[in-house]
C-alpha cells in the first residue's frame, strides 16, 4: 500500500475498524426499511455495497498501478495508458468501472434526486463491460417505491464506509467479510425464509474440514448465496493452495439469492459456473455433465412442493415421495459424484430416520450400496432461523483405501457421531460450533478413514462411548437402517431419552397408555365397590 | 362387632433416624442413591419425587430405605409447617433410596396390632398432625422426635378392619397415581407427537411466536379488597402455575375483582410465567379449561385464526431448553422473560387447523386435564373419608359382619 494513502488515512480521527464498518452498513440497510420488506431492502443494500466494493477495488487497483508503472521509470505522462487498460484490472480479478459508475461520481449527485436513476445507468455499465456480471445486478433504484431523498442518505452513509485501508487486508476481504455478515444479519432478518439462502457459518466450516476440498470439482446444487464455495476456497487458500486449485459449479432456483450468489463468488474472486440464470434443479439440471469431486449442499429442509418427476434416472435407489424432496435431494447428489467424489449435506433430522412413504427404504438401498460414510447428529439451535434439529450426511463413492491415498479400507462400515451436544451459546439464542468442536468432530472422521491429515496428527481412530462409533452395515441392519447416531454411539452421560425414534416413542407411549387405561378401569370399579359400601 | 381399643404409638412402633450424609459427595445429577429429604413429602402425606439430590460418597449399612417403608419427616421448613411429621411410603422403582437424617423410619414392632398401612394412613390424620406440631420446637424451622411421636395415642379397630380401611384409602390413592400416569403419558404422547409431525411434515411452517397470538399481560385485583376475593374464577400466577391443565388455584377472585386490575381469558388460552424465581430451572406454561383471570407475572396467548391452542401449547413447550436460557435475572435474583426476545421465538405450526393432528393433540390433551380434574376430586374424597375413616366415624357396611362371619 502507498506511504502516501496510509499516512493520509492515519491522520483520520477515529479509523474505521470492521465492528464500525459492519455498524455503519447495517444503519445504512435499516434507512431504507419502512417502506420495504427485508427480502427487498436486502437486494437494494447488497446492490450499493457490491458497487461501492467494485469502485473502491477499482480505485486501489489504480493507484497500485500507478505505482508500479512508476517504479519501472516509466515517464509521468505515459501512466494514463496503463490506467485505462483494462487487462490491467482483470487480471488482478478486478473489474473495470467505467466513469459514470464510479462511488465518488454517484456520491456527488446523491442529493440531486435522481440518484435511482443514476444508480441504475451505473449497474448497467458495470454489467456490460464484465462479462461476469452480465445480468447479476439489481436494477431497481428507479422505481416509485423508492423514496430517492431516503436513498441519497443511503447512498451518503455507505460513501462513508472504507472497504480500503484496513491494515494490509485487500479491500476483497474486508468486503468479502462485510458481504456474509449482511447476508447472515438479513437472514435473521427474513426468519424461516431467509435460512434458504444461508447456512450458518460453523456448519459449512465443519462440511469443508471433513471433506477437505484441496483441488477439484466442487458443486453445490442449491448453493444459495454460494457461502459453501467461499468457505472451500478459505480452506483452499489456508492450505496454500491457490484460489483456481477448486472450480466451483452450482445451482440455485431463486432469483435474488442466484444474483447475490453471483455478486459474493464476484467479491471473493471466485469464478464459478452457477449456470446461465436461476433454474429449478429437479426441473431442469444445468450441469448434467458434472461429475463433481465434491458435493456440498443445505438443501432446503422437508420440501413438499417440489419438480417430481416419476421416471427421473437420478432415482437409482427409489422414487422420493412427492411430499417430501429430502431423497430427492441426497439421490441427486450421489448421481452427481465422480469415481472418487464426496458429499456432504445438511438435513432435517427426520431423514435419518423417516420410514414414511418409502423414504425407509430409499434409506435402506443406500446404505446397502455403502455410500454412506459418516452421519453427524447436529446440536439444537444452530440454525437461528428454524426450530428443526438438523444433521450432516457424508457419503463417498468409493470407500476403499483409492490408491495412493492410502486411506484406511472402510467399506461396509458407517462413522456414527454424536454432536448434540457440543457447540457454546453465543447469545441467548443460538448456538456455535467452536473451532475446537469441528477440530473434535473432522478429527474423529480423518483418524477413522486414515487420511492424510490424520497421519500428519497422527491420530488413531477409536470408539468413544456417546460420541462416536464405527458401525457395520450389519449393525445397521439390526437398526432397521435408521441412522441416528445417537442409536449407535451408546449411552451419553446425558439423558437420552431422545435418542429413542419418535416412531418407536410414540409406539410405546401407545401402549402404556393403554395398559394405564386397563388399570385405570379395574380401579374405577373397586373405588365404586367401596365407596357403594361406605355407611356415611 | 369388632372393639375400637386405645394405643400409644410408642407401644407398637419405633421410629428410627437417619444418617447425617456428608455434603460434599451430593450432587443434582448422580451417580449415587437418592436421598430422601423433607422435600419428598408431600402436602398431605405421601411421596413426591421433588429436585432430586444424590449422593455417592461412602456411609454406614443399614441407611439403605426399602421400598414400601413408610418414613415421616421430623423437620419442615416450611413456615406452617405444612409438611411436619406426615409420613411417605418410598417408591418401588428401582432406584435407591437413601436414609437421609432428617426423617424417621417407623419400624413396627407389634404387628400383631398394627398394621402396616393403617399406621401409613393414621400418620396423615389431622388428629395426629396436630399432635406432632403442638409439641414441635423451633421457630422457622421446626422438629419432632421419636417420641413426640411415640406419645400420640390411636384409636384402632382389629387387624381385619384396619386392613380393610386402609384399603378403601388405598385403592383411592392407586386411582388417583394412575391417573397421573394417563394424565403423564397423554402428555408425553401428544408432545412425541408434535415433534414428530413438526419435523416430517413438509407443509409445517416456522411462525414467529409473536404472530400466533394476541398477547395479554395479567394483574393482580387490590388483595386488601375483600369483595374482590374468594369468588368463582381461578386467579393464576407463577405459584399456581404449576399444571399444564389450567383450571384451579388456590386463589379465586368475584366477578367484581374480574373487572378490578386483571384479566379474564377464556377457555384454550396458552399461559407462561414470565416472571419468578421459578423461571431459573423451570418454564411454566398450560392452557387454560375454563375461563381464569391472571397475574402480572404471566402472559396469557389467545390463539389467532389458524392457530390451535392444543398444538401451540406443544409448539411452544417443546422450545423449553431455548426459552430458560433467554431468561434474564433481575436485580432481586429473580427470573425474567423478555416478551421482546420470547416473541421472536419460531415455533413449528401445521399450515391450517384442519389437520388431523389438530384433533389427535386436542384429545390426548383433553384426556390429561380431564384426568387431573377427577383426581382433585378423589383428592378432596380421600381428605374427607381419611380422618372419618380412622376415627370410626364412617364404617364400611358389612364389613364387620364379614369379619365375624369369617372367624
Amino acid at each position: 500500500m502507498p506511504p502516501r494513502k496510509r499516512a493520509g488515512q492515519a491522520a483520520l480521527p477515529g479509523m474505521p475498524t470492521m465492528a464500525d464498518l459492519r455498524d455503519t452498513l447495517w444503519k445504512a440497510a435499516d434507512k431504507l426499511r419502512g417502506s420495504m420488506d427485508a427480502a427487498q431492502y436486502k437486494d437494494f443494500v447488497l446492490g450499493l455495497v457490491f458497487l461501492k466494493y467494485v469502485s473502491d477495488a477499482f480505485e486501489e487497483r489504480r493507484e497500485q498501478i500507478r505505482q508500479e508503472v512508476l517504479d519501472q521509470g516509466i515517464a509521468e505522462s505515459r501512466v494514463e495508458v496503463f490506467l485505462n487498460d483494462i487487462d490491467e484490472y482483470a487480471g488482478h480479478g478486478v473489474f473495470w468501472v467505467p466513469d459514470e459508475a464510479r462511488w465518488l461520481y454517484l456520491a456527488e449527485r446523491a442529493k440531486g434526486g435522481r440518484i435511482g436513476e443514476l444508480l441504475d445507468a451505473a449497474m448497467d455499465a458495470v454489467m456490460k463491460l464484465n462479462d461476469p456480471l452480465k445480468g447479476v445486478l439489481p436494477k431497481i433504484f428507479n422505481r416509485d417505491n423508492v423514496d430517492q431523498r431516503r436513498l441519497g442518505e443511503l447512498v451518503d452513509l455507505i460513501t462513508d464506509a472504507r472497504f480500503t485501508g484496513h491494515g494490509d487486508r485487500p479491500a476483497r476481504d474486508v468486503l468479502g467479510e462485510v458481504y456474509e455478515y449482511f447476508l447472515e444479519k438479513f437472514a435473521r432478518a427474513e426468519g424461516k425464509r431467509g435460512g434458504e439462502f444461508y447456512t450458518p457459518g460453523s456448519v459449512v466450516e465443519l462440511l469443508v474440514e471433513v471433506l477437505e476440498p484441496y483441488s477439484g470439482r466442487v458443486y453445490d446444487p442449491c448453493c444459495g448465496s454460494g457461502g459453501m464455495f467461499v468457505q472451500a476456497e478459505k480452506f483452499v487458500l489456508n492450505h496454500r493452495g491457490r484460489r483456481d486449485d477448486i472450480a466451483v459449479y452450482g445451482q440455485e432456483a431463486n432469483e435474488r439469492t442466484w444474483r447475490l450468489a453471483k455478486m459474493n463468488l464476484a467479491i471473493h474472486g471466485i469464478g464459478g459456473d452457477l449456470g446461465p440464470k436461476w433454474e429449478d434443479t429437479f426441473y431442469a439440471d444445468k450441469h448434467p455433465d458434472v461429475k463433481a469431486d465434491y458435493v456440498l449442499a443445505n438443501p432446503p429442509f422437508n420440501m413438499s412442493d417440489w419438480h417430481r418427476k416419476v421416471d427421473d434416472k437420478r432415482w437409482h435407489y427409489g422414487v422420493p415421495p412427492a411430499g417430501n424432496a429430502n431423497f430427492a435431494w441426497l439421490q441427486h447428489i450421489v448421481s452427481k459424484l465422480g469415481e472418487r467424489g464426496a458429499a456432504g449435506v445438511v438435513l432435517a433430522n427426520g431423514s435419518m430416520s423417516s420410514k414414511q412413504s418409502g423414504e425407509g427404504e430409499i434409506r435402506a438401498a443406500m446404505v446397502e450400496a455403502d455410500l454412506i460414510t459418516c452421519m453427524i447428529a447436529l446440536p439444537p439451535q444452530l440454525f437461528r432461523t428454524t426450530p428443526i434439529p438438523a444433521c450432516l450426511w457424508f457419503f463417498a463413492k468409493d470407500k476403499g483405501p483409492q490408491g495412493a491415498k492410502k486411506l484406511a479400507d472402510r467399506r461396509g462400515d458407517v462413522l456414527f457421531i454424536d454432536a448434540r451436544n457440543m457447540g457454546t451459546m453465543v447469545d441467548r439464542t443460538e448456538r456455535k460450533l467452536m473451532p475446537e468442536d469441528i477440530k473434535k468432530i473432522a478429527g474423529a472422521y480423518h483418524a477413522w478413514r486414515g487420511t492424510a491429515s490424520a497421519r500428519v496428527e497422527n491420530l488413531n481412530y477409536e470408539d468413544e462411548a456417546g460420541f462416536c462409533y464405527s458401525a457395520t452395515q450389519d449393525e445397521i441392519r439390526q437398526h432397521d437402517h435408521v441412522l441416528s447416531p445417537g442409536r449407535y454411539v451408546g449411552a451419553a452421560e446425558v439423558d437420552t431419552s431422545d435418542d429413542e425414534p419418535i416412531a418407536n416413542k410414540i409406539e410405546r407411549l401407545k401402549k402404556e397408555l393403554y395398559g394405564h387405561f386397563d388399570e385405570s378401569s379395574r380401579l374405577e370399579q373397586e373405588v365404586r365397590t367401596w365407596l357403594e359400601r361406605l355407611d356415611v | 362387632m369388632s372393639e375400637w381399643t386405645m394405643l400409644r404409638l410408642g407401644d407398637a412402633i419405633t421410629v428410627k433416624h437417619g444418617y447425617a450424609f456428608k455434603g460434599e459427595y451430593f450432587s443434582d445429577v448422580g451417580p449415587g442413591g437418592l436421598l430422601v429429604t423433607p422435600g419428598n413429602f408431600a402436602i398431605g402425606g405421601g411421596f413426591q419425587i421433588g429436585k432430586a439430590k444424590y449422593y455417592d460418597g461412602p456411609m454406614p449399612d443399614g441407611f439403605i430405605l426399602d421400598p414400601g417403608a413408610i418414613v415421616v419427616t421430623m423437620t419442615d421448613l416450611s413456615k406452617g409447617g405444612d409438611t411436619l411429621g406426615y409420613s411417605a411410603k418410598v417408591p418401588n422403582d428401582g432406584r435407591i433410596y437413601l436414609h437421609n437424617q432428617r426423617i424417621g423410619l417407623t419400624q413396627i414392632v407389634r404387628p400383631d396390632l398394627v398394621d402396616r398401612n393403617f399406621l401409613y394412613y393414621s400418620l396423615q390424620t389431622p388428629l395426629y398432625r396436630s399432635h406432632v406440631l403442638a409439641g414441635a420446637t423451633g421457630s422457622t424451622v421446626r422438629h419432632t422426635s421419636p417420641s413426640r411421636i411415640y406419645d400420640y395415642v390411636l384409636r384402632l379397630p382389629g387387624l381385619d378392619i384396619q386392613r380393610m380401611i386402609a384399603a378403601i384409602l388405598g385403592i383411592i390413592d392407586e386411582k388417583i397415581a394412575v391417573n397421573e400416569q394417563v394424565a403423564r403419558t397423554a402428555f408425553g404422547l401428544a408432545s412425541a407427537m408434535y415433534r414428530r409431525y413438526s419435523e416430517e411434515r413438509s407443509s409445517w411452517r416456522a411462525i414467529r411466536l409473536a404472530d400466533t397470538a394476541r398477547w395479554y399481560s395479567g394483574g393482580t385485583p387490590t388483595t386488601s379488597e375483600p369483595l374482590y376475593w374468594g369468588g368463582a374464577t381461578p386467579w393464576i400466577s407463577a405459584a399456581s402455575l404449576k399444571s399444564s391443565w389450567i383450571d384451579h388455584s388456590e386463589r379465586r377472585i368475584t366477578a367484581l375483582g374480574a373487572v378490578n386490575g386483571t384479566r379474564l381469558v377464556p377457555a384454550g388460552t396458552v399461559i407462561f410465567v414470565v416472571r419468578g424465581s421459578s423461571l431459573k430451572d423451570e418454564f411454566r406454561i398450560g392452557i387454560t379449561q375454563r375461563e381464569v383471570a391472571f397475574g402480572q407475572d404471566c402472559k396469557a396467548l389467545l390463539p389467532v385464526e389458524g392457530v390451535s391452542a392444543d398444538v401451540l401449547f406443544h409448539a411452544i413447550k417443546s422450545r423449553s431448553a431455548q426459552i430458560l436460557e433467554m431468561v434474564d435475572e433481575t436485580s432481586i435474583g429473580a427470573g425474567r422473560l423478555a416478551t421482546e426476545l420470547i416473541q421472536e421465538l419460531p415455533v413449528m405450526l401445521p399450515s391450517s387447523t384442519e389437520d388431523r393432528v389438530v384433533d389427535e393433540l386436542r384429545m390426548l390433551n383433553r384426556l390429561a386435564a380431564a384426568r387431573q380434574g377427577e383426581s382433585r376430586l378423589m383428592l378432596s374424597l380421600r381428605d374427607a373419608l381419611l380422618p372419618r375413616l380412622m376415627s370410626g366415624e364412617i364404617r364400611v357396611r358389612d364389613a364387620e359382619r364379614e369379619v365375624e362371619n369369617a372367624l
